[in-house]
């Protein structure tokens, strides 16, 4: 089992909450994260990230075409990571999506505790804007390698998922 | 004494292209870069400010791609070469062979000067396509000139022709200056 990149754990439920209430023509992220906390994986396969997180983006339903742009940030202190999701749906009415949104954040939440959004979701013409952000724990790795903890807490959600077992305290 | 023999890379139709929100037609493409090779240029960069790969609600979509406006000036010179400008994370190699076949033959990678490593995939499948890469490596500052030069020196050994030291942030006047221009020289 693979788990998708950090850009797409913090941005398809984003995407898919927009879907689940408007018809979505395309998707696009744009995951700003600290150069510190990018490793050498990550520096030397740059474009894989952005292929696998925009080929994620396409498999929420109806999402017909996806985007994703990465960028390492070498400002000091290290910022956290930070999305930009850009959604054009075809209609729809902006405060349903809104509460999906909401909704959809809050569920992540649950499993990445320093998921949330970093301002309020933006409505113009047809182009859903939504910022969300993750701090890590700050348990092992410093607290704005959140691009790491989200891996981490998305395994642990999947091994739990997958054992119907509660993971131990 | 030698004269130092001086290069032109025009980047009008590249950069030149954020003021206009990247609404470049082939037409003005073609009108543009007919003259810069009339005039003796070198190399002409042409597409969207922003790099490849760049149009997107966050950079602004332009009009036209970028292969159709590589397309297009590829069709008018005579002497000039057409660059192509790629921002690793936005960019992608798929868009590098892509511009290649529409006639782009020099690829100038563009990074912070400490993320160089990003670009070392794109510089060496520009250099199997049979392209020029360049490396367009920003803020030195942030490096100084020592640590600048290891980070050149790891676009050279990637197959980087050519570093150019793009003082965006407008620090290198006078000492610095100076000493960036002796790292390199050693």
């Amino acid at each position: 089992m693979n788990l998708i990149t950090c850009g797409a754990q913090a941005t398809v439920p984003i995407v898919a909450a927009v879907s689940s209430v408007a018809s979505v023509a395309y998707a696009e992220t744009v995951s700003t994260v600290a150069s510190r906390s990018a490793g050498p994986g990550t520096r030397q396969n740059i474009d894989e990230f952005t292929f696998a997180t925009a080929r994620s983006l396409e498999t929420v339903d109806g999402a017909v075409r996806g985007k994703s742009i990465i960028i390492l940030n070498p400002a000091e202190p290290p910022l956290v990571i930070r999305n930009t999701v850009y959604v054009q749906t075809l209609g729809g009415d902006p405060d349903k999506a809104e509460q999906a949104i909401r909704a959809a954040v809050d569920e992540v939440s649950r499993y990445v505790l320093g998921y949330r959004l970093a301002s309020e979701p933006q409505f113009r013409d047809e182009l859903v804007t939504v910022f969300v952000e993750v701090e890590g724990a700050g348990d092992y790795l410093p607290a704005y390698a959140g691009n790491l903890d989200i891996m981490t807490s998305a395994a642990v959600r999947v091994a739990e998922l997958d054992t119907k077992e509660p993971a131990m305290a | 004494m030698t004269v130092p023999r001086i290069r032109i890379l025009d980047t009008t139709l590249r950069d030149g292209s954020h003021a206009i929100a990247h609404r470049l037609t082939p037409e003005n493409v073609r009108h543009v870069a007919a003259a810069l090779d009339g005039a003796g240029a070198w190399a002409i960069a042409v597409g969207h400010g922003d790099g490849l790969g760049a149009r997107s609600v966050q950079y602004g979509f332009g009009l036209h791609s970028d292969e159709e406006l590589i397309a297009a000036a590829g069709g008018v010179v005579s002497r000039a070469r057409i660059a192509t400008g790629l921002l690793p994370g936005i960019g992608t190699r798929r868009d590098l062979e892509s511009v290649y076949e529409a006639g782009a033959r020099i690829c100038r990678v563009s990074t912070l000067c400490t993320e160089v490593d990003i670009g070392l995939q794109h510089l060496r499948l520009a250099r199997e396509l049979g392209m020029e890469p360049y490396s367009h490596v920003t803020m030195p500052h942030l490096l100084g000139p020592r640590e600048f030069a290891e980070a050149a020196k790891l676009v050279a050994d990637a197959g980087s022709e050519c570093v150019y030291i793009v003082d965006t942030a407008g620090t290198l006047i006078g000492q610095p200056c100076f000493w960036f221009c002796l790292f390199f020289e050693n």
